[in-house]
């Protein structure tokens, strides 16, 4: 398990995290929704260990991620970027490869090289392979980055489901918005990817701002407001009129998705 | 569909790595090549057959080419050291630009800019113009080696400042660092500038020799201290190629893939000072070198820093040694710097790959 507790975090004078606790479960995708500046993209730079809290402890395991020793955290847990800012032309399959380094010595060219391929196929760029990486779209760039952190996970495949449930095999992914620059079509087959992930037994945390996303495809939802998590819960539980008003100041209604088993928000 | 597409892009992704080995070949070969060539061309030619032969008959083999006396002096006291002084030099500023792009993630990135360079010069200046007054007081510190050392101190000191700059809370911000570097090449200059203003004419010629480049002149003597700092510098960056790869990504990115990214800036930053260092202090501030080869070698592979890295060091060896060869036969009996060649030819040629770069492509 991934858990954050009493997370407190002050950049610049100003209280960006207050009090945030948090866990990720092995199996569950957790949705973080909130308004700019609330601190979402701040709380996945700590659950990653890129920022140290002034107070309070993330612990992967229940090891605290200071003590992991690196390469070994890489191989647990990947972070997709909003936006990757590489501007060298690597080919998108040296791109996707990169993904593989903290596997260096112990996996052999020729798995990494099936690995880094079949992540490509799973995020459905593997037209792109042989492309160079700066001359991609925006959205090209982000489903390379995807196959990218797949690749370093190296999640079971799903031929091999029922999963392998043993603590210490358990991945954790970490999305940064990564749906902002998709259509819809791929908007929908990242999030199916990140879900697959999860029913595989991973625990995914994506940070979405669509809130009907969040709502096919999370088990459980995070409201963000002001550094604090202001709900916490299913769809139901936390898409209220009520809270979406008093979070994101936008009146809306809930309705009861046509076909799916989720609420669908309108905005009114 | 899926199978196929497979089949073709591990077939093109084996091709690619087929490629770059390949131009490590070719590179070596021209490295080779080169080498002959520079030994080689001069007032006294020598033939490959007498150059093996010398060789040779330094580690007590006999062969059955003959050569004279003449052509063994000039080629073991002339021309190895100073083809093997552009060996270390070209490829270590190659190796040196190619590890600080990388770092930078900036392609405009040069050894020069960490201020490696002009506190070298600065310190070399110094002791050109005040020298008299120095040694007076260094008087343990033999003469040819008073100079060097000056500059290689100078150039690690202009670095450590860059650097302490640059660094807060035990992070490195590589953009600050790279305005400091700007900021303490700006001062330097500046100082250099005044120093010429009240220096002598004798002093004068030396100080433009040294800040032109030249790789003339230079003992064996010299050499082989400046030889063991640029060898293991070159060697320990070559371990970074990994790191440089995934830092090409961005900082947080090369973090999340398990890599101990403030060690690594470190590093480099330590290893590039001093190789530019011990090479500037060596042979002067020799321009294009770092910033030009490594592009080159992008344009022909790909930003891949395993194989950037080798190619750069085996190119910028081979250029310089051309470049040399150039300088000291374009305007017989006379030499020209080789700074004045490299900066000549470099600054045209990195104009012609910034237009013929397409917009959004990438480095």
């Amino acid at each position: 398990m991934l858990a954050a507790v009493d997370i407190d975090l002050a950049l610049g004078g100003s209280q960006i995290l207050d009090s945030v606790t948090l866990d990720l479960r092995p199996g569950e995708f957790v949705a973080v929704l909130g308004p700019n500046g609330a601190g979402k993209s701040t709380l996945l730079s700590v659950l990653s260990g890129t920022r140290e809290p002034d107070t309070g402890n993330v612990t992967l395991d229940d090891r605290p991620l200071t003590s992991w020793q690196p390469q070994a955290l890489a191989r647990r847990r990947a972070v997709l970027p909003q936006f990757s800012e590489l501007d060298f032309s690597f080919r998108v399959f040296e791109v996707v490869q990169l993904g593989r380094t903290p596997h260096a010595g112990r996996s052999s060219r020729q798995r990494d090289l099936e690995i880094a391929f079949a992540a490509l196929e799973a995020t459905e760029a593997v037209h792109l392979a042989d492309r160079i990486y700066p001359t991609l779209s925006g959205g090209e760039k982000q489903r390379v980055q995807l196959a990218r952190i797949l690749a370093q996970l190296d999640l079971p495949a799903p031929a091999e489901y029922p999963p392998d449930r043993a603590t210490d095999r358990i991945r954790y992914l970490l999305l940064d918005e990564p749906v902002a620059s998709l259509d819809p079509a791929h908007q929908h087959a990242t999030l199916g990817i990140a879900r697959n992930a999860a029913r595989q037994g991973a625990g995914v945390l994506a940070i979405l701002h669509d809130f009907n996303l969040a709502a096919m495809y999370a088990d459980r939802l995070v409201l963000m407001n002001r550094g604090q998590v202001a709900a916490i819960g299913d769809a139901a539980s936390v898409l209220t009129p009520a809270l979406i008003d008093a979070v994101f100041n936008l009146p809306v209604q809930v309705m009861a998705h046509p076909q799916l088993d989720c609420p669908y928000i309108v905005p009114v | 569909m899926s199978a196929h597409v497979a089949v073709d892009t591990q077939l093109s992704f084996r091709i690619q790595q087929d490629r770059k080995i390949r131009l490590l070949w070719a590179l070596g070969a021209l490295l080779f090549l080169s080498f002959l060539l520079a030994v080689g061309s001069g007032a006294v030619a020598i033939a490959p057959a007498q150059l093996v032969s010398i060789l040779a008959a330094q580690i007590g083999i006999d062969l059955p080419w003959g050569y004279t006396r003449r052509e063994e002096i000039v080629l073991m006291a002339i021309r190895l050291p100073r083809a093997i002084l552009a060996i270390q030099v070209g490829a270590g500023l190659a190796i040196s630009g190619a590890a600080l792009q990388g770092l930078f993630r900036n392609p405009l990135a040069d050894p020069a800019l960490i201020g490696v360079s002009a506190g070298a010069a600065l310190a070399a200046v110094s002791m050109i113009v005040f020298g008299s007054l120095i040694a007076a007081s260094l008087t343990f510190l033999s003469g040819p080696y008073l100079l060097p050392l000056a500059a290689f101190a100078g150039g690690l000191a202009a670095t450590w400042l860059v650097y302490r700059i640059a660094n807060r809370n035990g992070r490195t911000d590589v953009a600050t660092m790279l305005l400091a570097g700007v900021a303490v090449n700006a001062v330097t200059t500046a100082s250099i500038g005044f120093l010429i203003f009240v220096s002598t004419d004798q002093q004068l010629r030396d100080l433009n020799f040294w800040l032109l480049g030249g790789l003339g002149g230079k003992t064996w003597r010299e050499i082989l201290p400046a030889s063991l700092f640029m060898i293991a510098a070159g060697a320990g960056l070559s371990l970074f190629a990994r790191h440089l790869n995934a830092l090409l990504l961005g900082e947080g990115e090369a973090r999340h893939l398990g890599f101990n990214i403030e060690q690594t800036k470190r590093m480099i930053v330590v290893l590039v000072a001093l190789t530019t260092g011990a090479s500037v202090a060596i042979t002067g501030i020799i321009g294009f070198v770092g910033l030009v080869v490594p592009h080159l070698v992008r344009l022909l592979i790909g930003p891949d820093h395993r194989v950037l890295m080798p190619a750069s060091m085996l190119l910028g060896a081979a250029i310089l040694l051309l470049a040399d060869l150039g300088a000291r036969t374009i305007v017989l009996p006379a030499e020209l710097p080789v700074g004045i060649l490299t900066s000549c030819i470099g600054g045209p040629f990195f104009l012609w790959l910034l237009l013929r770069r397409r917009p959004g492509g990438g480095w």
